[in-house]
């Protein structure tokens, strides 16, 4: 899987969009970003240390556990049962207040939400990309997901019930997809590159092995 | 009986769901670890932040970005607790969006 890059996932978050026009939204938030510094309510080494740790989040962290948990059941058992402390386990630390794995199975597909605003689990996904944030997405999934679930390219049969969760600031939700059929051979680190983000919200299935 | 929340809008009908994927600008970034920071230290916590987001006027949300919301929800709040103040940060945007530049921290 060459096309899936993790390099980026450890770079400092240096960069400044010089490029780009200054907006009234990024002056105000320099603004607020000033106040608070010379307000002593925070420094700019804290917010430079935030940010890298932000950037710990990203697909690739839950796309390990659910390699993990394909490759190993009591694994798998333990991140169905507490997914915080299987985190843990593979040194990632989740801020998330609680965070619950659903299994995808050949008779129920799942899917993730946040009607209300964006909740999302960034430890293990980065941050939320902008379907998930977009108010059709937060409309109309609880209401037609597999009309949604065809916009993404994923035809979910009759036959199989689709749940859709609604996360929130207390609750987020990861989903296990199904491991592809013809995998059985792959490692945990091939397995890991199959895992996609929008497979974990259930918005796609994992990729199938070439 | 209330009239449901303006950010209740879940059920409600919509157009496609954008398949676009935008990054995050550099201020986002930033703006998100600060946000973090404030809930860290105590200085806010999520339910005043949502309150803010839910107070906001319902033509004002409709179009509204999520990242737009952050920022204004937060600076509201922070003004409501008297942290920054409100002409303050009103001039320090026009004085930093008239420079044109980001090196003002």
């Amino acid at each position: 899987m060459s096309d899936h890059d993790h390099d980026h996932d450890d770079h400092a978050p240096t960069r400044e969009d010089d490029d780009l026009e200054l907006t009234e939204g990024e002056a105000r938030f320099l603004a607020l970003k000033s106040l608070l510094i010379e307000g002593g309510v925070m420094t700019a080494d804290e917010i430079r240390a935030r940010m890298e740790f932000n950037e710990r989040g990203s697909p690739h962290q839950a796309a390990r556990m659910i390699a993990r948990a394909w490759v190993d059941p009591d694994y798998k058992a333990r991140m169905l049962a507490d997914t915080k402390s299987a985190a843990a386990e593979l040194g990632i630390e989740a801020t998330e207040a609680a965070l619950v794995t659903i299994e995808n199975t050949p008779e129920r597909h799942n899917m993730v939400v946040c009607t209300l605003c964006s909740c999302y689990p960034r430890s293990l996904l980065g941050e939320p990309p902008a379907f998930y944030v977009s108010k059709a997405y937060r409309s109309r999934a609880v209401r037609e997901p597999r009309k949604v679930l065809r916009e993404f390219g994923v035809d979910i049969p009759d036959a199989v019930d689709i749940a859709v969760h609604d996360s929130n600031a207390d609750l987020r939700y990861v989903i296990m997809p199904m491991r592809p059929q013809g995998t059985e051979g792959m490692s945990e680190e091939e397995l890991a590159a199959l895992i996609t983000r929008d497979s974990v919200v259930g918005c796609a299935l994992p990729v199938e092995p070439a | 009986m209330v009239d449901k929340l303006t950010t209740d809008i879940g059920g409600d009908s919509a157009g496609p769901v954008p398949q676009e994927d935008r990054d995050q600008l550099f201020w986002e970034k930033q703006m998100i670890a600060a946000f973090n920071l404030l809930q860290v230290k105590g200085v806010v916590v999520t339910d005043e932040f949502r309150r803010t987001v839910e107070e906001m006027p319902a033509d004002y949300y409709a179009n509204s970005t999520f990242y737009g919301r952050r920022l204004d929800g937060m600076v509201r709040l922070l003004i409501e607790k008297g942290v920054i103040d409100a002409d303050t940060i009103e001039a320090r945007t026009r004085e930093i969006l008239e420079s044109g530049t980001r090196d003002h921290v």
